[in-house]
């Protein structure tokens, strides 16, 4: 069987699912790195287009775990997302198996796809088993994480504004103080921001690191350090 | 008086400058602890930044004024004009607000804890991610009622804010955090609460009449005699909710999990609780004409003296639900 041909069930699998509509907006969320305001931007593109872009980006099905894990962490429902975020890790698997495989066979038999069949059977039986369990899984997270808790821990420690600030620069480019940067910025929602850099930072140290480092080039660099160090703190227990 | 003049009158050790002609004034980032500019012409001033905490701005005409990242921790901004203001990522932690006119403020980000908003003007303000945790909007008496019409609460954080009475009437409160909220007797006809968190909120006597409420938590909320005349509840959570004496006409409640819910003469007249899952749930004396049930689940739910004679019930799961003469369906 050819690739495409199980890329086609595993969209037509999701598409299927109870959860389709909540598994395309965490698709989207995780390609496109910010939430779908609407359904019309969610209808402008297809889920074997999102499917396609997500394991294009994702190197091995150990990031895009990691990835679709950290996103659907940050969600306003986060324990609905995380069942969401098992499916779209269980079914992208598949397609990461099949890939693994077929390098696998190609290195014995030039005939590979008389070989393939039986593998995906096998591979999409696997599948059933939930993935491997990661600290961030539902059933793993020892600390129920709100992302409502996370805002606030910056609201009331930092002006909200600087936060946003040390945020944006961190994740677009160095705020300029120019109209069109303002304009950026108030487009843009401090809980949006958070939900970025933790997409950006892949773990707590590169965190710590990303914003420690912009602080420093911004205007009150002390001021911004203690921003910095407050927004670690509080995004902290997402990268237990 | 400029900018400079006031900076170093301030320096010095004045505090009084109330009732000053400020008009455009940039004030970028000023300390100003502890100034009074009570009934202070200040429109238009820049105070991006200032350190304004405990200002006496009470009159004060703040219309047009840029305040972002201003810092006003218990200010006092009684019947201030904020019309129009930029208040984004603005600290009002604590802020005396009563009365104040705030009709077209931005209010992105700002924190707004423990603030005082009785009787505030927000009429089509921005209130996008703003945290009111602890604020106080409550109506004291029918004149004196805070107005939210037509107000962004986008992702707002109003858990446990006493906001009794208010008028929040076609506002929008999508993905808002209104855990423990306060809202009795509160206007919220037309509101859009897409995905917002009600659990365990307080919502007696509010008029939700066409409001919007797909998937919705309201699980364990307190709704008695609540208004929910043609609202859109699909997919929404009322599991364990109290809605004795509550008016769903019309109301799309398909797909709603209603389960151990407490609806005792709820009137579900022409309502659409299509694949609905009344599991455990009460419905004594429920008034359920043309109601459709279609798929719905009622299972052990008790319907003792419920209208359900015209009611749709194909494909719907009875198993031992208490029927209107008292039978147990088995």
């Amino acid at each position: 069987m050819e690739y495409s041909s199980i890329f086609t069930q595993v969209v037509q699998s999701l598409e299927q699912n109870e959860n389709s509509a909540r598994i395309k907006k965490l698709v989207f969320y995780v390609v496109k790195r910010f939430w779908a305001k609407d359904q019309n931007q969610l209808d402008s593109i297809s889920l074997t287009d999102l499917l396609q872009d997500l394991v294009t980006i994702h190197a091995d099905i150990e990031s895009l775990k990691k990835n679709v894990y950290r996103m659907a962490q940050t969600l306003n429902k986060p324990e609905q997302y995380l069942s969401v975020a098992s499916t779209i890790i269980a079914e992208s698997e598949i397609l990461y198996n099949f890939q693994a495989n077929k390098v696998q066979n190609n290195t014995i038999s030039s005939d590979s796809d008389l070989i393939t069949v039986p593998l995906v059977t096998a591979v999409r039986q696997e599948a059933l088993v939930p993935p491997d369990p990661t600290p961030l899984a539902p059933t793993q997270s020892k600390k129920k994480i709100e992302p409502f808790e996370i805002r606030l821990k910056v609201m009331i420690q930092t002006n909200p504004l600087q936060a946003k600030i040390l945020l944006f620069s961190a994740v677009e480019h160095q705020f300029d103080w120019s109209q069109h940067d303002w304009a950026a910025l108030r487009s843009t929602e401090l809980y949006e921001l958070i939900r970025n850099i933790t997409y950006t930072c892949q773990s707590f140290a590169v965190l710590v690191d990303t914003l420690n480092s912009t602080a420093r080039h911004l205007n009150k660099p002390h001021e911004y350090l203690a921003i910095a160090n407050i927004i670690s703190q509080a995004l902290k227990p997402m990268y237990v | 008086m400029n900018a400079n003049e006031l900076i170093e009158r301030y320096a010095s050790g004045e505090i009084n400058f109330s009732g000053q002609e400020l008009k455009g004034i940039n004030l970028f980032g000023a300390d100003l602890v502890r100034i009074n500019l009570a009934q202070a012409d200040l429109r238009s001033a820049n105070l991006i930044f200032a350190y304004l905490n405990r200002a006496q701005l009470h009159k004060a005409n703040l219309s047009s004024t840029k305040l972002s990242g201003a810092n006003l921790t218990q200010a006092d901004l009684r019947e201030t004009k904020l019309h129009d203001a930029d208040l984004h990522g603005a600290i009002l932690q604590g802020a005396d607000l009563r009365s104040a006119d705030l009709r077209l403020a931005n209010l992105l980000d700002a924190n707004l804890i423990d603030a005082d908003l009785r009787n505030a003007n927000l009429s089509g303000a921005n209130l996008t991610g703003v945290c009111l945790r602890g604020a106080n909007l409550r109506q004291e008496q029918k004149e004196y009622v805070a107005n939210l019409r037509s107000t962004r609460l986008f992702q707002a954080d109003l858990r446990g804010a006493n906001m009794a009475g208010v008028d929040l009437s076609g506002a929008d409160l999508r993905c808002a955090n209104l855990i423990e909220v306060n809202l009795r007797g509160a206007n919220l006809s037309g509101a859009n609460l897409s995905e917002a968190n009600l659990s365990d909120a307080f919502l007696s006597d509010a008029n939700l009449d066409r409001a919007i409420l797909r998937e919705t938590n309201l699980s364990n909320a307190k709704l008695e005699r609540v208004l929910l005349n043609e609202a859109d509840l699909t997919r929404a959570n009322l599991s364990d909710a109290i809605a004795p004496d509550s008016k769903l006409t019309k109301a799309n409640l398909s797909y709603a999990n209603l389960t151990k819910a407490r609806m005792n003469r709820v009137d579900f007249s022409r309502a659409n609780l299509l694949g609905a899952l009344l599991i455990d749930s009460s419905l004594i004396e429920g008034f359920l004409a043309r109601t459709n049930l279609t798929n719905a689940n009622l299972e052990n739910a008790n319907l003792f003296k419920a209208e359900i004679s015209s009611a749709n019930l194909t494909g719907a799961t009875l198993r031992g639900a208490t029927m209107p003469d008292g039978s147990i369906n088995s």
